[in-house]
């Protein structure tokens, strides 16, 4: 995450929150973002330094068209400072705020095999336990870890993998004490 | 090698038993970008500061820069096979080096790994050490009062050097810095018959920074040759070493030396040299963007060499009285001592050797200057009869400098300045010493007494160094008696004096005849 798009995010997130709009203003930059990366020749054509100006800006009204008004002002704060690569980067950015700033958090779990119903509630139960706080979890079927399960809560890792415990196994025993 | 199958079945059983519960926890982060042998992180906000971390290939690195939004790690070896996007995790271990009576007579890198190829160490997991270690304080510490007998005539009577202390041993290249090292390792020997169980042996620790592989290897086999090799370790830190194991290694070093320390043991360690350690941490850091000050040189390069030496010390006796004792070399160019690393290291240890390859090169081996070469504590720790005699030698040849300047230009020079010379001449040849041949102490105090009483006047100046050799063999066969009471009773007086002057008086006659 640049630094640059924390500022700007955080600075959104801000005026978001003291004007009560902050879903509305999450949905409108998800929805400009998904427009800005969904393709790339969009991207190449805000970003690149062939298009003109007034085609820049055409592409930039056509963008947050019907958005949010705080949205608006900042696509034109970003124009006026030639940081039009930034609009790609501000939405995983500016959720993970929104997410930091309601107490919640991403996990991913990662099995072999796909979970039933009891065992994917009782692991939402055991990450919002072991994080203290609400966490969103996302299920993935990772045929590599062979068994087990690895689930990552922010940046903290619980690895309980057979692929894991394989590689440590191999480790311990390529050191193993020569007589 | 040797595979127990013994071993291998209870790893392996151990493994299979507690395999339900090998859940592990470690903290994460992603490579952002990598090169240079330093990669930036995204994530790990729970690292800690010289916290060893692992890479998915294998790769291992430490964490030293800790940012808002990144982590700095540099690498230690292996940093082709680390790419954009692996994933990072913490290892919860500050970076440590195994330590203890295992490691003497072994050769490793800077993180303790064996590189001679003699197979593992037989170290436990107790045996490690984190490279960074706090300082003893005040209340810890006395102060430096026992010798440490460097075996050269010229470092031993005029610039002594005490256990605990830190000497630095400064020169241009080629002018003998290592080879006061060897000799000093050499001559411990003396201590304690060359036993590392022996709890009177000193212990070596040479640290090789930034050295050509060769050199090391010249090192070692010399210290192999002469058998002392099994009070020693050698942390090896090559030129071709990844630039954080160079500067790491002294850090190392110190550590393992540490462990000694505090078990009441005595321990010299040898940090050859910190100017290249300096490069390689100025190289490290430049490539982390810390900025840039003197010389390009980060603003805490004083804080790196001062945190290092800081752990020689010379520890109470509640503590056990142990001494780690550190002479750190720094490499000057073309004899300029005022450069920022040289200043540093001379305002932070308790004294320095000039190395001068003027000197060096006049056929003055070692190359010691000895009047600008000090000891700022080491005058405590002399032996009483080493420190009478060598009061003469020192103003003999303070005299004889002064007055050689004025013997260049007339011939009409009066008696007593002539005798001056003459008497100078001498004691400066008398302190001339060929390479791995330390002199014990009594037979240094002996020679030096010789010199200065006048015993050598008569003998021709080319002559000095075999009437030395000589007069050495002489005593060791017919005076063993009075070369015992010097090392046992350390002590000079009137009647060993009259005794030395008819024990050379007479062998002077039989070596002139």
């Amino acid at each position: 995450m640049s630094s640059l798009a924390k500022r700007y995010a955080a600075a959104l997130l801000d005026v978001a929150t003291t004007r009560n709009a902050v879903d509305a203003v999450a949905a409108d930059l998800e929805a400009i973002h998904s427009a800005v990366t969904g393709d790339p020749a969009v991207f190449a054509r805000l970003t690149g330094p062939e298009t003109s100006q007034v085609l820049r800006q055409r592409l930039l009204d056509r963008l947050v068209e019907g958005r949010h008004e705080l949205l608006r002002n900042l696509v034109a704060a970003l124009a006026r400072r030639q940081r039009f690569a930034l609009l790609g980067g501000l939405w995983p950015v500016f959720l993970e705020l929104l997410r930091a700033a309601r107490g919640e958090t991403v996990g991913v779990v990662e099995t072999a095999r796909p979970l039933d119903e009891g065992r994917t509630a009782a692991l939402s139960a055991l990450a919002a336990r072991l994080a203290g706080r609400q966490v969103h979890l996302t299920f993935r079927q990772a045929p590599e870890i062979l068994g087990g399960l690895r689930m990552q809560i922010g940046n903290t890792l619980y690895d309980g993998s057979v692929a894991f415990a394989l590689e440590r196994l191999r480790r311990r025993l390529s050191t193993v004490p020569l007589a | 090698m040797d595979l127990k199958p013994s071993e291998v079945t209870s790893v392996l059983k151990q493994e299979i038993e507690g395999f339900h519960s090998s859940m592990e926890t470690s903290n994460v982060g992603t490579v952002l970008s990598v090169g240079d042998g330093v990669a930036r992180v995204h994530g790990l906000d729970e690292c800690m500061m010289n916290e060893l971390v692992s890479f998915d290939s294998g790769a291992s690195g430490v964490a030293l820069n800790l940012e808002e939004d990144n982590v700095g790690i540099v690498l230690l070896g292996q940093e082709t096979s680390v790419k954009e996007g692996d994933t990072v995790r913490t290892t919860g271990r500050v970076i440590s080096v195994p330590t203890g009576l295992q490691m003497l007579g072994r050769v490793v890198d800077a993180l303790g790994n064996p590189v001679d190829g003699l197979g593992e160490l037989g170290v436990t997991a107790d045996d490690y050490r984190p490279i960074e270690g706090r300082a003893p304080s005040v209340p810890e510490r006395q102060p430096v009062k026992e010798p440490l007998q460097t075996g050269i005539k010229a470092i031993d009577a005029m610039i002594p050097i005490g256990r605990g202390q830190r000497e630095l041993i400064i020169g241009d290249r080629a002018t003998g810095k290592t080879a006061i090292c060897v000799d000093t390792i050499i001559n411990q020997k003396e201590t304690g018959g060359g036993d590392p169980n022996d709890p009177k042996q000193m212990l070596c620790i040479y640290v090789a920074v930034g050295q050509k592989q060769s050199t090391v290897k010249a090192v070692v086999s010399k210290l192999h040759e002469t058998g002392a090799m099994p009070y020693t370790i050698v942390v090896s830190a090559p030129a071709s070493a990844p630039a954080a194991m160079q500067f790491l290694a002294c850090y190392a070093g110190a550590s393992m030396g540490e462990r000694f320390r505090d078990e009441g043991r005595h321990v010299v360690i040898f940090y050859d040299d910190l100017y290249k350690q300096a490069l390689a941490y100025r190289q490290v850091m430049l490539l982390l963007r810390r900025p840039p000050g003197r010389e390009a040189f980060p603003g805490d390069v004083f804080n790196l060499h001062s945190r290092l030496l800081e752990r020689a010390a010379k520890l109470s006796d509640e503590k056990g009285g142990g001494s780690l004792t550190a002479l750190p070399i720094v490499e000057t160019q073309e004899g300029d001592v005022s450069a920022y690393i040289p200043t540093n290291v001379i305002s932070i240890t308790d004294g320095q050797i000039f190395l001068e390859s003027n000197l060096f090169n006049a056929g003055q081996r070692p190359a010691v200057n000895a009047g600008i070469s000090v000891s700022r504590v080491g005058g405590s720790a002399q032996i009483p009869a080493m420190k009478k005699v060598a009061g003469g030698l020192r103003i003999g040849l303070a005299q004889y400098r002064e007055l050689a300047a004025f013997a260049q230009f007339g011939s009409d020079l009066d008696k007593a300045t002539q005798q001056s010379i003459n008497r100078g001449r001498r004691l400066e040849e008398l302190l001339k010493q060929p390479q791995y041949a330390p002199v014990p102490v009594e037979e240094q105090v002996a020679v030096i007494y010789a010199g200065t009483s006048g015993a050598l006047d008569t003998v021709p100046v080319n002559r000095v160094s075999e009437f030395e050799l000589r007069y050495r063999e002489h005593l060791r066969s017919a005076h063993s008696g009075l070369l015992e009471k010097i090392r046992v009773d350390r002590k000079w007086s009137d009647e060993l004096a009259k005794q030395f002057d008819a024990a050379v008086s007479a062998f002077r006659e039989q070596f002139l005849a």
